[in-house]
């Protein structure tokens, strides 16, 4: 049923800059007309909307607007996307095909002289740990033969020989190289089958050469496969979604937090609801003392923040507002910490304007005690330690974006460059001076270096163990921070020895977290950032920023996450590539977990900027 | 999308600042951004190579959920860690059970400090365990408040191990320097325990919790939207053709709140919605209903339109107002969603907007709103509420600091973003002087932009009052003061601006792009070199400087100003475009380069997909000054048959005027 009929008619276009900030221009060509340059004009009106959108596919120049001098069509865009049709085409045809028992009919997408290597290449074992199995690729990749196309399409069914009776299967088919001569495209092909008692995912890498057409798309010329792994589980129970159980019954569930932020923000004023990104996160903690886990769900502005108390039973219940915390301000982060050493758990939220401290009255009643500005940003994500070890909990606060002025929440700053952006907002150190007191020590330690960036995340562990706490911040557009302590008996000072240390990850940071990956006591560090196909295809190609220094930056900034090696010697070795883990797509949070309890650290990602209806993304 | 600048300013035409604007309206608009993207799992191989595996799909934590945090924590306390994922989309929260794990064992630890901060955060645990075969291995755990991304995961030490290793040792490394503690006994594997700094270890009784499968339900999405605003915004005036094709026009207070709701004839939704409120009109009775119909507000309505509206409604038994509503009518309301809303959406229909008595847009509705909610709505629309947040918001809640009500100044803006001049300083004046710097500024801007300009000079000072030590309203005082004739006085404001103005660079261009504003363009070029000697290497200083030389004759040192901006950012067109006038019709002969006048222009109509007529003017210049003049004619065509499509009507003259030289065989020359 069409509930909505739409109307397709002009609407104006919400005005989005400001003249100001915008620059002389003479128009184009000609003597510049006199008057054309604006007069210092009334401050930059507010931005509609937030701006901190990471761009995606940096350095593209977007289709619709041919805005350069050189030759702005990236021909190998288009192999991308006519190679990227026939895989697709492919990957279909092998899910039609499982689903029907019928033969469905292969796609024309094979050249005759088609070559290929086995697409499901000898492996070995390299874990078997009941109820999981994982396969990898042994050796190299052989030597294509041909093929004809039937036998080519007789290789894949048996791809999913692990789970024999599928009741789902994926394909996806993601090309990050590309080059147009010769017509060569290496893509990331991600296979998920599930039945009702096992599970699959394969990653395989293909090379794939084509055969260009002038008057069609490119058929398949020769397949290798690159790499193979394969990873099975013998059980349909892995992870179960309890979410139904747990938090079904509460209201505070059915009528605000089921529905997604997409319907908030187009029911609330944008006044309040800061846009469409989500950056709100949570925090568990003990917040009544009955020794049970609860959790402090953040909110955008308007609606108000949930505390989610855990019941005896596991289900938990909103008791936000009888606990005053139910703050309709724009929060991001939320923090579980005894402030004040009495032996509950008080509160630290990251709102729109600073922090917000709550003192708990041991009952799970909160009631505010102090405030923090923060300098220019919003206040992000939040992370305590007792830094200069006094016996009380200290706080980091990330800050992010630019507030025009007082408390007015829209950003004003783009960040300039984009893969190096220094022009962002000052993050703090708050010290706890007791009673509710904080100051800010952030230029007295020396935080104040370096200190002008996007900053997401933030991480304190003691990473060349001399039992000090130091800190790793991690930066949207950009290089990242590791602040050393160099802690003595009557000084206390922190020094960014990211570049030396390897640990600069020129990129868009967005979550940092410790571990132990290669369990030899010493942290490693995992950072989230972009995995970017576009910009990965773009980026590796000669003729993108050629000359221009800027080729690795880009290069390393749609590469994905990172994962660095302590090697014990006040360094880290990157290892993101050669370990598999740089995939984790846009990813945000990401931590080390344990999950499968063997003592070895696992890696879990959260990812994805914004699904909305319109598939066609951007 | 344009590309990043190198340095930290933008380019001069803002492109890099613009690309953000474009991807922001897309996602407005309902695009998606790296959307349908899957969470991910990377397992850890062991070993002494780090290697994870892939395993998002095979474990089942493969949702795509716009996911932003994760917490792991052992929620049902059978000695796993569960998963705790925050989303963008619904639900915004998930719960991961973990049932993976067979075999293996586990040691769960909180601790407690005394002379360490109480919660121990800094703490760092370290389990040595002994396998059958004698090999030893440590796993360690730091407490931790904070990290990954917006999350705190719990202060619980979590460890995993083999079953057949023996926990041999546990030390505790609390924050308190040198503090460290071996806890003995050793707990045992498959227990929580809870240890405070310097006393015994003990065992928490651990509740094992059966928790059913069962993902959430989640609503169902609809369409139908009604939006409450806090913030009501004042409605411009507001005009719409009665049925008799009379135009009506509404403004300011109202009697009563009013509904202007836009339908169709075609609409079904609409049918039905006008029906009910046809059917149920006494308990309407508070609320007087506009019903605008859109068929006419097509850019070519059709005749046949105006007799369907008029039939459609009269079958209905309507009984309310009607009329229809113009492109201006949809534009006004719909200029005052898109400050409220954030979705830049075609107007849905039906559509309504409930404005209260004072004349303020207070109710945005999509689809049908139904009458029981609009007769509450309306009695709402009659009143100022005391708290209009608390009244708009869905949920009741607390603000902790007070939130950010719409200034009248933004209000303002709003309206003269859109159009609405007369409304807009209306508005402003209504409120002076309560609207502060930021009202007079916008008084002064608008009375610029009418040519007023003792009006504006007499506003810009009054925002100077509110605001006198403000740099860039000194800049625009003084800038106003010498139009005015006081040069005296601009010149002291402008050494004022100077020494409040720490960025000597960048208040120089400023300064620069004052004179060239007045045309004083000697003035501006000493400006701006100033500012080069501070900071060279700015393309948008090096270019404003290169236009001023252009303007005071110096085409040699303009030349040279052009093709060093070039050199800083390529992409500058206006740039290259002045580069290749000059190239091409530079009065001293020396100075001229046709052939890279010709390049240049060629590759700008290209960039330019040929559809810029000032471009297309300049290539005619470019092809004349190689000596072919008949393409230079034809091109010049071009431009001027460009300059009629696209309105450019202040281009035409001067085409023209190239036009006939390249006719009379003469190339053009500056």
């Amino acid at each position: 049923m069409r509930c909505v009929s739409r109307l397709h008619k002009p609407i104006p276009v919400r005005p989005l800059l400001f003249a100001a900030g915008a620059v002389l221009l003479a128009g184009c060509g000609k003597k510049p007309e006199p008057g054309a340059a604006p007069v210092p004009s009334p401050p930059p009106a507010v931005q509609a909307r937030p701006s901190a959108v990471p761009l995606e596919d940096i350095g593209m120049v977007h289709k619709e607007v041919p805005a350069r001098l050189e030759d702005h069509a990236w021909d190998t865009e288009h192999l991308n996307d006519a190679a990227g049709q026939q895989l697709k085409a492919l990957g279909k045809w092998l899910v039609l095909q499982t689903a029907q028992s019928d033969q469905t009919e292969l796609p024309a997408v094979f050249s005759p002289a088609l070559q290929s290597t086995p697409l499901r290449p000898e492996s070995t074992t390299v874990l078997t740990q009941p109820p999981l199995t994982v396969q990898r690729m042994a050796g190299a990749s052989a030597q294509p033969q041909s093929v004809d196309a039937a036998a080519f399409a007789g290789q894949l069914r048996p791809l999913l020989t692990a789970v024999p009776q599928p009741v789902e299967i994926t394909t996806n088919f993601k090309i990050f190289r590309v080059t147009a001569d010769p017509p060569e495209t290496t893509a990331r092909v991600e296979l998920v089958a599930r039945s009702a008692s096992r599970s699959m995912q394969q990653i395989a890498h293909w090379r794939c050469r084509w055969e260009k057409r002038a008057d069609g798309d490119p058929l398949l010329a020769s397949v290798i496969v690159e790499s193979f792994e394969e990873t099975v589980t013998d059980t349909a129970r892995t992870f179960t979604d309890c979410t139904g159980t747990l938090l079904g019954g509460d209201k505070a569930f059915s009528e605000h937090l089921a529905h997604s932020l997409d319907h908030w923000v187009a029911r609330m004023e944008q006044q309040y609801v800061f846009g469409p990104s989500g950056w709100e996160g949570f925090a568990m903690g003990d917040a009544n003392g009955d020794g049970r886990q609860d959790l402090y769900v953040c909110q955008p502005g308007g609606l108000p923040n949930r505390l989610l108390v855990q019941n005896a039973d596991g289900t938990l219940s909103d008791r936000a507002g009888e606990s005053g915390v139910d703050f309709w301000d724009q929060t991001q982060a939320a923090l579980f910490c005894d402030w004040d050493n009495d032996g509950d758990q008080d509160l630290a939220l990251a709102m729109i304007w600073g922090v917000l401290f709550l003192a708990n009255d041991g009952s799970g009643k909160f009631q505010p005690a102090a405030s923090k500005l923060s300098p220019e940003g919003m206040s992000y994500s939040l992370a305590a330690a007792d830094f200069d070890a006094d016996g009380d909990l200290d706080l980091y606060v990330c800050c992010y974006g630019k507030r025009s002025s007082g408390v007015e929440h829209r950003f004003l700053a783009r960040p300039l460059p984009y893969h190096d952006a220094n022009n962002g907002s000052r993050n703090m150190l708050l010290r706890n001076d007791r009673s509710w007191r904080w100051r800010d020590v952030t230029k007295s330690v020396g935080l104040h270096e370096n200190n002008q960036r996007f900053s997401f995340a933030v991480a304190w562990e003691d990473y060349d163990s001399d039992g000090d706490l130091d800190l790793y911040v991690a930066n949207d557009f950009g290089r990242n921070n590791l602040y050393r302590c160099d802690r003595t008996a009557d000084s206390l000072t922190f020094k960014d020895v990211a570049a030396e240390a390897g640990v600069e990850d020129i990129s868009a940071g967005m979550s940092a977290s410790w571990g132990d990956a290669d369990n030899d006591g010493r942290p490693d560090l995992y950072v989230s950032n972009m995995w970017s196909s576009a910009g990965n295809r773009v980026a590796y190609q000669r003729r993108f920023r050629e000359g221009s220094g800027g080729l690795a930056a880009f290069q390393r900034h749609a590469r994905g996450n990172s994962l660095f090696q302590n090697t014990g010697d006040g360094t880290f070795r990157d290892v993101s590539e050669p370990s598999g883990v740089t995939m984790g797509r846009w990813a945000w949070g990401s931590r080390f977990a344990d999950l499968n309890n063997d003592g070895w650290d696992d890696l879990v990602v959260a990812n994805g900027y914004i699904t909305q209806p319109d598939a066609a993304d951007l | 999308m344009a590309q990043s600048p190198e340095s930290n300013t933008d380019s001069a035409d803002g492109a890099y600042a613009k690309s953000w604007d474009t991807l922001g309206a897309l996602i407005a608009q309902g695009k998606s951004f790296s959307g349908r993207e899957r969470n991910c799992v990377f397992l850890n191989l062991g070993g002494k190579e780090v290697s994870f595996a892939c395993a998002s799909g095979a474990v089942h934590l493969d949702h795509a959920d716009d996911s932003r945090a994760v917490i792991p924590v052992d929620w049902d306390g059978d000695g796993d860690l569960d998963l705790w994922y925050s989303n963008r989309s619904a639900p915004r929260v998930r719960f991961m059970r973990n049932d993976m794990v067979s075999g293996n064992a586990w040691l769960a630890l909180q601790l407690e400090g005394r002379t360490s901060n109480r919660d121990a955060i800094g703490a760092r645990a370290e389990l040595t365990l002994t396998a059958a075969d004698g090999t030893k291995r440590t796993l360690w755990r730091r407490v931790k408040a904070g990290d990954g991304f917006l999350s705190q995961a719990p202060k619980t030490l979590h460890f995993g191990f083999r079953a057949e290793e023996k926990v041999e040792r546990l030390v505790i490394r609390w924050p308190a320097p040198g503090v460290d503690e071996d806890i003995v006994p050793v707990p045992d594997a498959g227990r929580l325990y809870k240890l405070t700094q310097a006393a015994a270890a003990h065992p928490v009784e651990l509740k094992l919790l059966a928790l059913a499968a069962g993902a959430a339900t989640l609503p169902a999405e609809k369409p139908e939207v009604r939006a409450v605003l806090a913030n009501r915004l004042p409605v411009p005036k507001l005009e719409y053709l009665d049925l008799q094709g009379h135009v009506k026009s509404l403004e300011g207070a109202q009697p009563q709140p009013l509904l202007v709701l836009f339908w169709g004839s075609w609409c079904p939704v609409c049918t039905a919605e006008m029906h009910e409120m046809v059917k149920r009109a006494t308990e309407l009775s508070g609320v007087r209903i506009l019903a605008l119909a859109v068929d006419t507000a097509k850019p070519e309505p059709e005749k046949s339109a105006i007799s369907d509206v008029r039939a459609g409604l009269s079958g209905r038994g309507w009984k309310f107002d009607a009329g229809f509503a113009s492109q201006a009518t949809v534009r006004a309301l719909a200029m005052l969603e898109a400050r409220a809303l954030y979705p830049e959406r075609p107007l849905a229909l039906p559509s309504a907007y409930l404005i209260g008595t004072d004349g303020k847009l207070a109710f945005i509705y999509h689809g049908r709103a139904g009458v029981e909610q609009l007769v509450k709505d309306a009695a709402l629309a009659a009143q100022t509420p005391a708290d209009p947040e608390a009244a708009a918001f869905p949920f009741s809640g607390r603000s902790a600091k007070k939130l950010f009500p719409l200034t009248v100044a933004g209000q303002a803006q709003t309206l003269r973003d859109a159009g609405y001049f007369v409304d807009a300083r209306a508005l402003l004046e209504q409120s002076l002087p309560n609207s502060g710097a930021g009202g007079w500024r916008l008084i002064a801007d608008l009375e610029e932009s009418a040519g007023r300009w003792d009006a504006a000079l007499a506003a810009w000072k009054k925002a100077l009052a509110f605001a006198p030590d403000d740099s860039a309203t000194l800049l625009a005082v003084s800038a106003a003061m010498w139009k005015s004739g006081e040069h005296k006085e601009a010149t002291a404001h402008m050494q004022r601006a100077a020494l409040l103005n720490k960025d000597a660079a960048d208040f120089q261009n400023q300064v620069g792009k004052v004179w060239q504003a007045l045309g004083e363009h000697a003035k501006a070029r000493d400006a701006f070199t100033t500012s080069l000697a501070a900071a060279p290497e700015n393309a948008e200083v090096v270019f404003n400087r290169a236009v001023a030389c252009q303007f005071t004759g110096a085409t040699a040192e303009a030349i040279a100003g052009y093709e060093s901006v070039l050199k800083l950012n390529p992409q500058l067109l206006d740039a290259a475009s002045n580069l290749a006038w000059l190239l091409a019709t530079a009065k001293d002969v020396s100075l001229r380069q046709p052939d890279k006048a010709l390049a240049l222009a060629q590759q700008l109509a290209k960039a330019t997909a040929g559809q810029n007529p000032a471009v297309l003017d300049n290539l005619a210049a470019a092809q004349a000054s190689t000596g072919d003049l008949k393409a230079a004619a034809q091109t010049a065509q071009q431009a001027l048959a460009l300059a009629r499509a696209t309105g450019e009507a202040s281009l035409l003259p001067e085409i023209a005027r190239h036009l006939e030289a390249y006719k009379a065989q003469r190339p053009w020359v500056e």
